[in-house]
């Protein structure tokens, strides 16, 4: 599984010192930065901790060590650079050897692998409907050694300038509900710096229940939900909720959904319906949308989109009942959270 | 087991039990027991049980007595129809199977893990049936669950109660007497009372997909209100032809008699009902508390079923489908409209 999980820490005398050494070195050379990190290996993969908690934390990637993960190919089970690449040949030579040491060896490829295959051994029907309805598609959809390579590339990049990158080292944080954000560094590159105990985590974002499960695969309660995907029709236009949370706009310092009106139809990129620590917004955001759009009876609306939201979810929940596992347990748990995060929504405030 | 294979009937026969009931003033057509409680003779006729007042028992006048069901002494009820009662109430085999179903039912619940248990306890009000003995708690249950409402108050209406509960079943007609009248294909169910999945399961032991959902009974304190909640659905009134919670309200206390959070025949009616009630108690913003009530009561019902989620066993598979009934039926409340003046 990719660096979602809080791990218990226990110390390894596997790691290897010399050569973490050298790679850190190679990547100082080629423009990297760390400082106050040292590796940990933890019950689920080699993580990062801060060496000395009352300083900060500094990742630094330059712009050439910040790979596209479509460059990026699993070749004979190891994890290559493609032709494609920006980078140089030192660049590639550096980013193979530390995935190959480091990153694909160590942390991830294995776990990977394991979900991936938890996915096909599921109820073809079961798998249908995750792909069809839930967006789980990269788990199931593809060759097998495509959909690891996804879903491992997927839970260690970071997001620059409307761009997934992976930058090594930084790839090496968990995830969690709180932690360190990435910020773009100098020469376009990715900077994170802050204070740290403990593991190093980068926090998960915008991203929901559904969301991480879908990015990372692991299941997290998260303080607030999105719509699904759905199209409906509202009097003469129709609606089109995409599920797209990182596609916004800020108004009057809040983050807001990009509303498009086109052909008929009102696109918006997402549309939030709980939020536990600001339980009035969801409401208030659609509310505004609406009048934005000119559409009468926001709040009915809204509702309908709740009401889609909670059914599926606990549609899910009777699909997966006939079903046992490890994969229907942590599935089970994501509708869950969803449908927890989905009832924090009270009321509406001024916006 | 088919009709023809029913339980015997002790020493009184089905036929013989109907021609005294009828020599009361009551009326059976087209009716045999089976296995579960009451069949269709033929499909192609209606249906019909009519049970005059006399014979309708007022549920405070029934209880268990050394295992027996009796008409309580001080009650002014006729000596032809106690008799009747006794006999009907205690040597029927249909009672057997049913007590049965009510022990089965209470068993599986206390053979539950304790830390479900003190959910069910704390957050559903089922912690008079875990804390009784089995025996008990089953008397109890088969005395309540066959109820129906009749002139402000709930009575036992016999013959009519042996039919299985559900919630599409034939409806009780209230008359000079009290009926159920209808077509069934084979086996004769009746909706009792209003229900939600949570009280189905507790009154009948088992996940029924029921349309609307009613609040948990709590107190929530709005604005400068504090809001008491109950969870009694037959004390209502009619608005229009809408039902809803009886009200009184004493200083800054509101009390409801029951709250109507989702109903998939009508989906903008949960919120219509709380927006009015609320709006004429003096709340200023009605929609909030509404949505804190849906909220609260939602994630009760989530919380159950993360505390589920590392059993197995048929309860918990039952309790898991409740739960996510319950939770559907809260899904169903979209919009609102105008309720007719009261």
């Amino acid at each position: 599984m990719p660096p979602v999980i809080e791990s218990e820490q226990t110390e390894s005398s596997n790691l290897d010192h010399q050569l973490w050494q050298g790679l850190i070195e190679d990547f100082g050379a080629l423009g990297g930065t760390l400082e106050n990190v040292a590796p940990r290996l933890t019950r689920t993969g080699l993580a990062l901790i801060s060496e000395n908690p009352a300083h900060s934390v500094v990742l630094r990637a330059p712009r050439n060590l910040l790979f596209r993960p479509e460059d990026m190919v699993l070749e004979g089970g190891h994890v290559r650079i493609g032709a494609t690449t920006e980078q140089n040949q030192h660049e590639r030579a550096f980013f193979e050897r530390y995935l190959a040491a480091v990153a694909w060896t160590g942390a991830g490829g294995a776990s990977c692998a394991r979900l991936i295959d938890l996915f096909d051994q599921l109820d073809p029907g079961l798998r249908t409907r995750l792909a069809e309805e839930f967006g789980m598609n990269r788990f199931i959809e593809g060759p097998r050694e495509t959909r690891i390579l996804r879903l491992f590339v997927s839970g260690r990049t970071v997001g620059l300038r409307g761009e997934s990158l992976f930058a090594p080292f930084i790839d090496l944080m968990k995830r969690g509900n709180r932690g360190l954000h990435a910020s773009a560094g100098p020469q376009g590159g990715v900077e994170i710096r802050g204070e740290a105990e403990g593991p190093l985590f980068l926090a998960f974002g915008h991203h929901d229940t559904l969301g991480v499960f879908r990015k990372y695969g692991g299941e997290r309660p998260r303080p607030h939900a999105f719509s699904l995907a759905t199209q409906f029709k509202v009097g003469p236009l129709e609606l089109a909720v995409q599920r797209d949370p990182l596609t916004s706009i800020q108004r009057s310092g809040m983050r807001m959904p990009q509303l498009r009106l086109e052909s008929g139809t009102i696109h918006l990129s997402h549309v939030m319906l709980g939020n536990l620590r600001f339980p009035r917004t969801p409401r208030a955001i659609f509310r505004a949308l609406m009048r934005e759009a000119e559409v009468g009876h926001s709040d009915a609306i809204f509702d309908r989109i709740l009401y889609f939201n909670r059914t599926r979810f606990l549609s899910l929940l009777e699909a997966l009942e006939p079903h046992s596992g490890e994969l229907v347990t942590r599935l089970r748990r994501v509708a869950l959270f969803q449908l927890a995060a989905l009832a924090e929504c009270t009321g509406a405030r001024e916006l | 087991m088919t009709q023809y294979s029913a339980p015997p009937h002790d020493e009184w026969s089905w036929e013989s039990m109907i021609q005294e009931f009828s020599a009361l003033g009551g009326v059976v057509k087209n009716i045999v027991p089976s296995e579960h409680g009451l069949s269709s003779r033929d499909p192609a006729e209606p249906v019909l049980i009519r049970v005059p007042p006399e014979l309708l028992i007022r549920s405070e006048h029934v209880e268990f007595l050394d295992d027996r069901i009796v008409i309580d002494k001080s009650a002014e009820i006729p000596e032809p129809v106690r008799s009747f009662f006794h006999r009907y109430a205690n040597t029927l085999g249909l009672r057997t199977a049913h007590t049965a179903e009510a022990i089965a039912f209470f068993s599986a619940l206390a053979a539950l893990p304790d830390a479900v248990r003190q959910v069910l306890a704390t957050d559903f009000g089922l912690s008079a049936p875990l804390q009784d003995d089995t025996a008990s708690a089953a008397r109890n249950q088969i005395l309540n669950s066959r109820r129906v409402f009749w002139r402000r108050g709930r009575a036992i209406a016999p013959i009519i109660e042996l039919a299985r509960y559900a919630p599409d079943g034939l409806k009780p007609e209230r008359g000079r007497s009290l009926q159920i009248y209808g077509y069934a294909s084979k086996e004769i169910v009746v909706r009792f009372a209003r229900h939600d999945p949570l009280s189905a399961f507790a009154l009948f032991g088992r996940a029924v997909p029921e349309t609307a959902a009613f609040s948990l009974p709590m107190q929530i304190n709005v604005e400068n209100f504090a809001i008491l909640i109950g969870r009694n659905p037959d004390e209502s009134k009619m608005r229009g032809k809408d039902p809803v919670p009886a009200i009184s309200t004493d200083g800054q206390k509101i009390t409801l008699s029951y709250l109507l959070l989702g109903e998939r025949k009508s989906p903008a009616l949960p919120r219509s009902i709380c927006r009015t009630v609320f709006t004429e108690a003096g709340i200023q913003d009605p929609d909030e508390a509404f949505d804190r009530i849906v909220r609260s009561n939602a994630l009760k019902f989530i919380n159950l079923l993360q505390g589920l989620e590392p059993h197995e066993g048929s309860m918990t598979t039952t309790l898991r489908t409740m739960a996510r009934y319950q939770l559907e039926a809260l899904a169903y409340c979209i919009g609102s409209r105008q309720l007719a003046p009261s």
